[in-house]
């Protein structure tokens, strides 16, 4: 902070100031320059790659805490590939179901008239009105009756079930925008229904598709509340309940490893929201038409 | 090539009853056109000849051959939209080949059938773009090759030129007709531009509320208009008459207009004619049923 607050004001004075490009670029240069080497000579000494022990160590926090004397309660951590792994896999499941169910039900709810549409167009929002922490209880109860307590693939149903109606009113809203004509001709042209699905409409509609998975991925990817509640054992942990450990265990001793842990997090939703940027600005444009 | 027949073909949405009873027999090889103003059932007509809409009773045969319960694929129907419906994610080249990709032929083959379909269009040069960066009438020739790629029995044109400028309409109405001369392939045109119905069909079938008014040739339905719709319709010209004749209290105006009308008419003869008539019939016959439409 100390040094990016001055250095966010001085490139917004050196804009204000240039008066052509070229000095533009020059005081933009210095003043990036000069920030970096703050930045490093501050936060420098923290910097270094011994904070990534965690990706190699199981054991990690006893090596931490074994630099400060203290080696007793660390508590026993898993592999971090091993949380990667478990995030990953209820984060792109979600997204496989979710994208799957959401597109064939937003395809239905787009293009057939059936009994109680309209009621369930309008529920599937209410759905959504409810605050997560208040069915936390009795998700509970109800994924221990069923035995799905302390599993992947109980959080992975319930996220879902979250996921779903949202990514339905989205996908909605852009098979909307898909002309009836073009369907019409693609079943004169000889396609089945699931043809003219498959090879006509479902191009249309691959921006949505794209930025609800990309948007699902990342809700499974930063799910800390179900997976907190539901998920027991240390071999099921994903990485926002690792990280959160990692805090509450080696918070104190040394920061270097906390944050090391964060980026290793944050690193795959940034690189997916950098991909999926384009797509994700066209949404707001398909969604309203729903 | 066929020849299709609706008999005591009905058509209803929900309580609406847009076809009440459609009987029609399409020659082999003929140009028809269905002509009506908005809502008239012709578009429903030509999507129950494609197959995409069921009819909700009666039968509808090709070559006398019942083809109620035969899916849209599986009639080999080539049809153009009015707005074109070209598929934008893929290039012109593969919006034509599409229909074929449901047939099993060997890629060459239906590469040339491609080719060939694109020339017969004279869209050559532009097969490897997309429909996104081609002009109205080039996505225009590119949704008649894709409809006539696979040699359909029966080509639909719903509404294909009312999204054309007027020159570019004038055009591709003289090479629809010279094309479908050459293929001689049974085509239905779909339209509400009367102008567009008489410069291309052999035969044009004017719809009204679903039902048949009059079906004839271009030149019958000019001269011989057997109702003051089809004379409204067809002759332009002659809006203020019928309106005049259409609400009884006001054909008292009529008479008074006519010398006017008379006067202004005298140029163009054929028109005049065709008004004389309308005016006739209704004396003759129609009254009867204007007082009773009055009385609903």
């Amino acid at each position: 902070m100390a040094v990016l607050v001055p250095a966010v004001i001085a490139f917004w004075l050196a804009a204000m100031l240039a008066r052509n490009r070229r000095q533009l670029w020059l005081g933009l240069t210095a003043i990036a320059l000069i920030a970096t080497a703050a930045f490093a000579l501050v936060v420098g000494p923290d910097l270094h790659v011994r904070n990534f022990i965690f990706l190699v160590e199981p054991d990690f926090a006893s090596v931490v805490r074994s630099r400060v004397g203290a080696v007793h309660g660390a508590i026993q951590f898993p592999s971090v590939w091993r949380a990667f792994g478990n995030s990953l896999l209820i984060a792109g499941s979600q997204t496989i179901v979710v994208l799957t169910v959401a597109s064939l039900a937003a395809y239905y709810l787009s293009r057939f008239q059936f009994p109680a549409r309209a009621a369930m167009l309008r529920s599937l929002l209410i759905l959504h009105a409810f605050p997560v922490l208040t069915l936390i209880v009795p998700m509970f109860l109800m994924l221990y009756w069923i035995c799905l307590l302390d599993t992947l693939f109980g959080v992975i149903c319930v996220l879902v079930a979250f996921e779903l109606p949202f990514a339905i009113f989205i996908m909605k809203g852009f098979f909307d925008a898909v002309p009836w004509d073009i369907e019409m001709s693609a079943l004169t042209d000889g396609a089945s229904r699931r043809q003219a699905f498959l090879l006509v409409v479902l191009p249309q509609v691959r921006n949505g598709l794209l930025a609800v998975a990309v948007f699902t991925f990342i809700r499974g990817w930063e799910e800390y509340i179900f997976v907190f509640t539901f998920l027991i054992r240390n071999t099921n942990w994903t990485m926002s309940l690792y990280m959160y450990y990692v805090r509450d265990d080696v918070m104190g001793v040394d920061y270097g490893v906390v944050s090391a842990v964060g980026v290793f997090y944050l690193v795959p939703s940034l690189i997916l929201y950098v991909a999926a940027q384009r797509y994700l600005m066209q949404m707001s444009i398909g969604g309203v038409k729903g | 090539m066929a020849k299709v027949e609706f008999r005591h073909v009905v058509k209803r949405f929900g309580d609406v009853e847009v076809i009440p009873d459609l009987n029609l027999t399409i020659e082999d090889g003929e140009f028809v056109a269905l002509l009506g103003p908005s809502g008239c059932g012709k578009s429903t007509s030509l999507f129950i000849l494609a197959g995409i809409y069921l009819p909700s009773g009666g039968e509808l045969l090709f070559d006398g051959r019942v083809v109620n319960e035969v899916e849209a694929k599986d009639r080999n129907v080539g049809i153009v939209f009015q707005s074109y419906a070209l598929y934008p994610h893929m290039t012109v080249r593969d919006n034509v080949l599409f229909p074929l990709r449901f047939k099993r032929m060997p890629r060459e083959e239906a590469l040339a059938r491609v080719a060939a379909a694109g020339n017969l269009v004279q869209v050559t040069e532009l097969l490897d773009r997309r429909p996104g960066e081609l002009s109205g009438g080039q996505q225009q020739r590119v949704a008649l090759a894709r409809a006539l790629v696979k040699e359909p029995q029966l080509l639909l044109l719903d509404e294909p030129l009312s999204n054309l400028d007027a020159t570019l309409r004038l055009t591709m109405r003289t090479e629809i007709k010279s094309l479908q001369k050459k293929l001689g392939v049974t085509t239905v045109l779909v339209t509400h531009d009367q102008i567009e119905a008489t410069t291309m069909a052999d035969r044009i079938i004017c719809l009204r509320a679903g039902r048949i008014e009059q079906i004839g040739q271009p030149d019958d339905l000019y001269r011989r208009p057997q109702s003051l719709f089809i004379a409204g319709f067809i002759v332009v010209g002659s809006a203020l008459i019928v309106e005049a004749l259409y609400h009884p209290p006001y054909w008292v105006h009529a008479v008074l207009w006519l010398p006017l009308i008379f006067i202004v008419t005298i140029g163009p003869l054929r028109p005049m004619k065709g008004l004389m008539i309308a005016l006739q019939y209704h004396h003759k016959a129609a009254e009867g049923r204007f007082t009773s439409d009055d009385s609903r």
